[in-house]
């Protein structure tokens, strides 16, 4: 099964610490990111602010185990994020969501359990992390469905360029994905 | 953007399914020099086969406003001196929810005081809990190294103190003991971190709230319990501030089961006047008028 890493892993015992983390600062980059994985994962939006607050929260009382040798402040709020995700997601699945909202089969249909939940996640936050540019085409053609054909007609970008922009967005998702499973 | 080398374009076309033979050949060939490429191939295919069977969608999103303006507050709240001291509290006790979840007590919920059992208050403080889980997640972690830090000066003493309670707790028998330890912090209507039972008034028959608030350094938690409300129906927590502005907290549905519920508002709790709840209709269906503190 794969395993998430934990806020934790990233504060070693006597890391230097992070005194200049400004929960505003910190926000202004990174929280529209933040928010796209919290708000896809979950589809609530109320519930997916929630994430985003307790996730900065979180990251301000750690922020003086935070050791910028093993990732960037961007990397180590998203694990951070993903365990608030996982955690409200978990909650979801043990209590009926009265939502009659087609978007929520999403939550239950495909697969069930842990490991699911957390592929899942672990599969948005690399989404939310890579360039909007690459995202765009994992999300149509490998999400939607749609053809390279249909998505040049769409964006006027010439197949063959999506193409590499595919290959290129893979790459990045995966560097994205590895980043947070070389912490396991 | 540099161009794509031939390698990169025969990946990308191998990837989208779209080599011709030749091409076949020719990104053989490159894989049987370099085995490195096969291994990328192999493995982007199983990222796009993953993504697949995911049954994950995206959508992009902007910022909502209601979450900037929180998070203004939010870091506005973060810098003043009381959210030091309610990080000191909540070391204090995580400390003493790890003594609990080393001895095992059996019926104990970290953070409910002993003697309380009514569903709203169980309710609340598992929630009041959930809120503070982070904290206590990352101190847990601090448990283990050593002290580097000002705010850590009292990881020593509070191992020491843990490490009495567990010989008292288990002279004892323990669970009288371990449950008065695990009491959240407790005080008058703005203690940080204590459970406010409010009651609501005016709630339509049928229907039951057990509402609480928890006062934070960032904002005013609402823990709601609901039954009896019309099954979907949408119904908004407002919190009215006493300048006579409403904060919207969020918003529930009715349901067959209780609904439970914690929301919050990037406002303090000395900032508070009242909790009501409101159909969709706008209309009042139960509220309270909050002690000022």
């Amino acid at each position: 099964m794969r395993q998430i890493m934990t806020d934790e892993r990233w504060m070693a015992p006597s890391g230097p610490a992070m005194d200049a983390f400004n929960v505003r600062d910190a926000f202004a980059e990174h929280g529209s990111a933040l928010y796209g994985f919290a708000v896809n994962c979950i589809r609530d939006p109320a519930a997916a602010e929630e994430c985003v607050q307790e996730t900065f929260v979180r990251a301000w009382r750690a922020r003086d185990r935070y050791e910028p040798a093993k990732g960037t402040e961007r990397t180590w709020l998203f694990a951070i994020a993903r365990n608030v995700i996982i955690d409200e997601l978990r909650a979801r699945e043990r209590r009926p969501v009265p939502v009659p909202d087609a978007r929520m089969d999403l939550a239950a249909a495909p697969q069930t359990g842990a490991s699911a939940i957390e592929d899942r996640v672990v599969l948005q936050s690399g989404l939310a992390i890579i360039s909007q540019e690459h995202r765009d085409v994992i999300v149509s053609v490998q999400l939607n469905g749609m053809s390279y054909a249909e998505l040049e007609q769409r964006t006027g970008v010439p197949a063959a360029t999506l193409r590499t922009r595919m290959y290129y967005g893979l790459k990045a998702l995966r560097r994205a994905i590895g980043d947070e499973e070389e912490g396991q | 953007m540099n161009q794509p080398s031939r390698e990169d374009e025969l990946m990308a076309a191998a990837l989208a399914g779209g080599l011709s033979a030749a091409e076949r050949r020719e990104l053989d060939a490159a894989c049987a020099a370099n085995p490195a490429l096969l291994r990328e191939l192999e493995a982007l295919e199983g990222l796009n086969h993953r993504l697949a069977e995911s049954g994950i969608d995206w959508t992009e999103h902007q910022v909502p406003a209601s979450l900037a303006g929180k998070m203004d507050a939010l870091s506005r709240e973060l810098s003043t001196p009381e959210a030091a001291v309610e990080a000191t509290t909540a070391e204090v006790s995580t400390a003493e929810v790890s003594t609990a979840e080393i001895t095992g007590t059996p019926g104990v919920q970290p953070g409910v005081p002993a003697g309380n059992t009514p569903q709203a208050v169980g309710t609340a403080q598992r929630e009041s809990s959930r809120a503070h889980d982070g904290q206590q997640h990352v101190l847990r972690a601090r448990d283990g190294g050593p002290p580097t830090s000002g705010g850590r000066r009292y990881r020593v003493p509070l191992l020491a103190a843990a490490a009495a309670a567990l010989l008292v707790i288990g002279g004892l028998g323990g669970s009288t003991l371990a449950t008065f330890q695990q009491a959240p912090p407790t005080g008058p209507p703005g203690t940080l971190g204590a459970i406010e039972g409010v009651q609501l008034s005016g709630s339509p028959a049928g229907t039951s709230f057990d509402a609480s608030l928890v006062a934070h350094t960032w904002g005013t938690e609402t823990v709601l319990a609901i039954d009896g409300l019309p099954v979907g129906e949408s119904f908004e927590v407002v919190l009215v501030r006493t300048d006579g502005r409403e904060l919207d907290s969020g918003t529930f549905l009715g349901a067959a089961q209780t609904v439970t519920c914690r929301m919050n508002a990037a406002v303090l709790r000395g900032d508070v006047a009242a909790l009501q709840i409101r159909n969709a209709a706008g209309t009042v269906v139960a509220s309270s008028n909050l002690p000022r503190v």
